[in-house]
């Protein structure tokens, strides 16, 4: 058991390793990557900054230092799925399309594994930096002192976000397996799809009536990857809520684990 | 047996749509479903050490086939078994002593040295440090490609990928190694190479190797046995000789004359003739042997007579053109 | 006999288009979701109470045409593919046969435009509408003939503003090697700048009036504006005439960076 477990930590180093040595011989586009990403979160930061002046700094009960420590929290959702998880989960069509996907079906290792871990993307990384910045300064213009327990908690809860997003992902993605054309539309879809999704969870919970926010919280808990965390650190939250956002990714994992499986009898039957 | 393949057969259901503006509008809304049958009740048994070599058109189920063996798809019905395996289990064990090679397709990093893949395909198959270093110098050397392992793989040419993909397949000591179409693309030294390698290989550690290949070359010089897939049907399956006995009843001649006669009446017998390098290449039917040979004896004074079966490729020929 | 060679074009790339039954299906719903939750957003920040004044008197009728008029220009006005494709078939050097073919690269790319849209118009126009009738109290219907016609005009204007802009930008792979990471930066600039994110009324007029003047605005918050009649018959005139100046500055832009690339091209045998 320990021998596996080290043996699935060792394959995510090398291929963590192998991407940032990848990354690093193309130097120019990793920086410029990495600048125009940062470019992405200023027009959002611009958006929030013009609502809050606009609005007397009250956006909803939310004032402007609130607005940014929820633009924070979402930047380093996104930054952090976009690293590690994205161009790992949107892959699948191409995999199968190109044959590789077979090379990754023949390996002694849990197919599913390396699927989601094989690529690791440094120059979104960076991202996660700008997400921390804001987050730190907006706190702090909060007048809200550091707690190690309350930091360590938000960190869980945005690691669990991710989790969420990779379960959202990754569920679309094996759709695509029941789309015997894996043309090029099939592999957009998970990917709008997955967008349309995230669409409801980037902002503030106030915009929707409390009726829509219970349903986005324990239905389809959207509302679990960015509002939760960042009403951890800033607002209230139930106990509840945080003990739900837990049980739904086991949950969610648990039927994402049963539809690849599904999906990959549908392969074996109707391949090439 | 060492690989046992028992009346297999694969079926696929593909969506059929008419053509043109009218039929895609139509097919936003129903699509036909078709049952293609790509393997045809199929049987064989392959013993460990063998090289076998799968032959046949474009579409005949060789590549169906070898998936089946290997796992990636399992039959609509029948039954494989590969060391007392079922490949559709796709058991880690049975994983580990298995590898494929695909002419077209690459399992290596692209942008990082062969090295790279190499190391990880250690952590992958649990090769022991000592036995991966040896093995690895080992192969490298016998291919030539010492020098190269560092290189990032982008910048190798498409004979030496070729041969880093073997390295790849074989660092984890497989019984049985299959390959697709390996030497697809390759130049004329690369195929030799490879070729080469591949039955040195199999000589030396006795290693399965299973092949489909459209250059006959490969079959002829690293199979000894063939497998003759036809439209999903197993044609033929034994040696190359078999095959061209079975298949062509027409026997080669190559006659050259002293003082450059030329043949005006064909004997009985000769089903065709065409001038090659001075002398005259003829086709003729065995049984009529004596006759043919008396006639050009008598002909005139014969520079030089070769006598022989028919070409591989004549009878692989004769065979797509509808036999 | 121009026409029947870009007629097929249009005729196939139709077929092209609605093969992908999946796509067409879904489509409606994964276009929504923004437009969902900007809508949400308007209509609570409104219920709550705000001064009017304070939002460039953009009443709550105001605001929501315009979320789902910017919507509905965006989508349609930006295909998303260009770029890809474009860069995609200079770096495979499929263009090549462009610089055989007695037809111009620039103009099949319109060719296939006009039809990406007319594809595009019949498959976004019902869930769009949809959208409209759900919001039928809150949305303006214009009732000014003239403004109305104006709206009509200023569209086409602004998909081939939106085009070309991007059809520039794509011709950059000419020149870097990877544009995936120049596209999704210029993207969410021109969106930005377009008032994609919001209304451009509300940024300080020196920025307004700044952005007026770049070719940005007329893809999205132009049209927009009109249909709202948010700008009075004099600035619609000023700014029509920008918008036909940078048409002009746009095509000869294209046509020169076309040419330097193409030159290059050659020279390097990409």
């Amino acid at each position: 058991m320990i021998k596996s477990i080290k043996k699935y930590l060792t394959i995510y180093y090398m291929f963590v390793r192998s991407c940032l040595m990848k990354e690093m011989e193309r130097r120019g586009n990793f920086i410029l990557m990495s600048i125009t990403t940062s470019f992405l979160n200023l027009y959002f930061l611009f958006y929030y900054l013009v609502l809050a002046e606009r609005l007397d700094n009250n956006f909803l009960g939310w004032g402007k230092n609130e607005l940014l420590f929820f633009l924070g929290t979402e930047i380093l959702c996104h930054s952090a799925f976009m690293a590690t998880c994205f161009y790992n989960v949107f892959t699948l069509p191409d995999h199968v399309r190109t044959g590789s996907f077979d090379f990754l079906l023949i390996k002694p290792v849990n197919t599913r594994f390396l699927l989601s871990t094989r690529n690791f993307n440094f120059s979104t990384f960076s991202q996660v930096l700008f997400g921390i910045a804001l987050t730190s300064y907006s706190y702090w213009k909060l007048g809200f002192k550091f707690s190690l327990p309350k930091l360590l908690l938000f960190i869980i809860l945005i690691l669990n976000s991710v989790m969420i997003m990779y379960l959202i992902g990754f569920t679309l993605m094996c759709l695509a397996f029941y789309f015997t054309r894996i043309s090029s539309y099939g592999s957009v879809l998970p990917y709008r799809g997955f967008f349309a999704i995230y669409w409801f969870a980037r902002r503030p919970e106030n915009i929707f009536s409390s009726q829509v926010i219970q349903i986005l919280t324990y239905v389809c808990p959207v509302l679990l990857i960015v509002n939760l965390p960042c009403k951890w650190m800033i607002r209230t939250t139930s106990p509840i809520t945080i003990i739900w956002a837990f049980i739904f990714s086991i949950i969610f994992f648990l039927l994402s684990q049963v539809l690849w499986k599904k999906g990959l009898q549908k392969y074996e039957s109707a391949s090439s | 047996m060492h690989i046992q393949v028992e009346n297999v057969v694969k079926d696929y259901k593909i969506n059929s749509k008419e053509q043109g503006l009218k039929g895609s509008v139509k097919g936003l809304f129903t699509r036909e479903k078709k049952i293609v049958r790509a393997v045809d009740n199929i049987s064989f048994s392959i013993e460990e050490g063998e090289c076998v070599g799968f032959i046949g058109e474009n579409g005949a189920g060789k590549t169906t086939t070898i998936k089946m063996l290997s796992g990636l798809i399992y039959p609509s019905q029948g039954s494989i078994e590969v060391f007392n395996y079922k490949p559709a289990d796709r058991k880690k064990e049975f994983k580990k002593q298995i590898s494929l090679v695909m002419g077209n397709k690459s399992q290596l990093w692209w942008d990082l040295s062969a090295f790279e893949s190499f190391d990880l395909q250690r952590v992958l198959y649990d090769i022991p440090k000592a036995d991966f270093k040896k093995r690895l110098d080992r192969l490298a050397e016998t291919l030539n490609v010492t020098a190269l392992i560092e290189k990032p793989v982008r910048s190798l040419s498409l004979g030496e990928r070729m041969k880093m993909e073997l390295i790849v397949s074989l660092l984890y000591n497989p019984r049985v190694l299959i390959l697709d179409e390996p030497t697809i693309g390759l130049d004329l030294n690369s195929q030799k190479n490879i070729r080469k390698f591949l039955r040195e290989f199999n000589q030396e550690n006795k290693t399965t190797v299973i092949m489909t290949s459209h250059y006959l070359e490969d079959i002829e010089t690293v199979c000894d046995r063939l497998l003759f897939i036809q439209k999903g049907k197993l044609i033929h399956d034994g040696t190359k000789d078999e095959i061209i006995e079975r298949f062509s009843q027409d026997a080669r001649i190559y006659v050259r004359y002293k003082n450059n006669i030329a043949i005006t009446d064909l004997p009985k017998g000769v089903t065709s003739i065409k001038p090659k390098d001075e002398g005259f290449e003829l086709h003729i039917n065995k049984e009529e042997y004596n006759n043919v040979i008396r006639t050009l004896l008598n002909l005139g004074d014969i520079d030089k007579l070769d006598i022989g079966g028919m070409s591989l490729e004549h009878v692989v020929e004769k065979i797509y053109g509808g036999e | 006999m121009q026409i029947s060679k870009y007629l097929s074009i249009i005729k196939v790339s139709m077929q092209d288009n609605l093969e992908y039954r999946f796509n067409f299906f879904t489509t409606f719903i994964f276009m929504i979701a923004p437009l969902a939750v900007h809508i949400c957003l308007w209509s609570t920040v409104y219920g709550v109470g705000v001064s009017e004044a304070n939002l460039s008197n953009y009443s709550y009728q105001m605001m929501i045409t315009y979320t789902i008029l910017g919507h509905c220009l965006d989508k349609f006005t930006g295909d998303v593919n260009l770029q890809l494709r474009v860069s995609s078939e200079i770096r495979d050097g499929v263009i090549s046969k462009y610089l055989l073919l007695p037809v111009s690269y620039f103009n099949t790319n319109v060719s296939y435009l006009i039809t990406n849209r007319m594809v595009y118009f019949v498959t976004l126009i019902i869930p769009y509408l949809l959208v409209i009738f759900c919001f039928r109290s809150q949305f303006m219907f214009n009732s000014d003939p003239m403004y109305f016609l104006i709206f009509t005009i200023a569209i086409p204007a602004a998909i081939f503003i939106s085009f070309m802009v991007n059809h520039l930008i794509a011709l950059a792979t000419f020149w870097l090697k990877d544009v995936s990471s120049l596209y999704v930066f210029t993207q969410s600039t021109f969106s930005f700048l377009a008032g994609g994110y919001f209304t451009l009324d509300l940024l300080p007029t020196w920025a307004f009036n700044l952005l007026m003047h770049t070719p940005f605005p007329y893809i999205l918050y132009f049209p927009a504006a009109i249909y709202m009649k948010k700008l009075d018959p004099g600035q619609i005139k000023y700014y029509g005439m920008i918008a036909c100046i940078w048409i002009v500055v746009l095509l000869i832009l294209n046509s020169i960076v076309w040419k330097c690339g193409v030159k290059r091209y050659s020279a390097d045998g990409m």
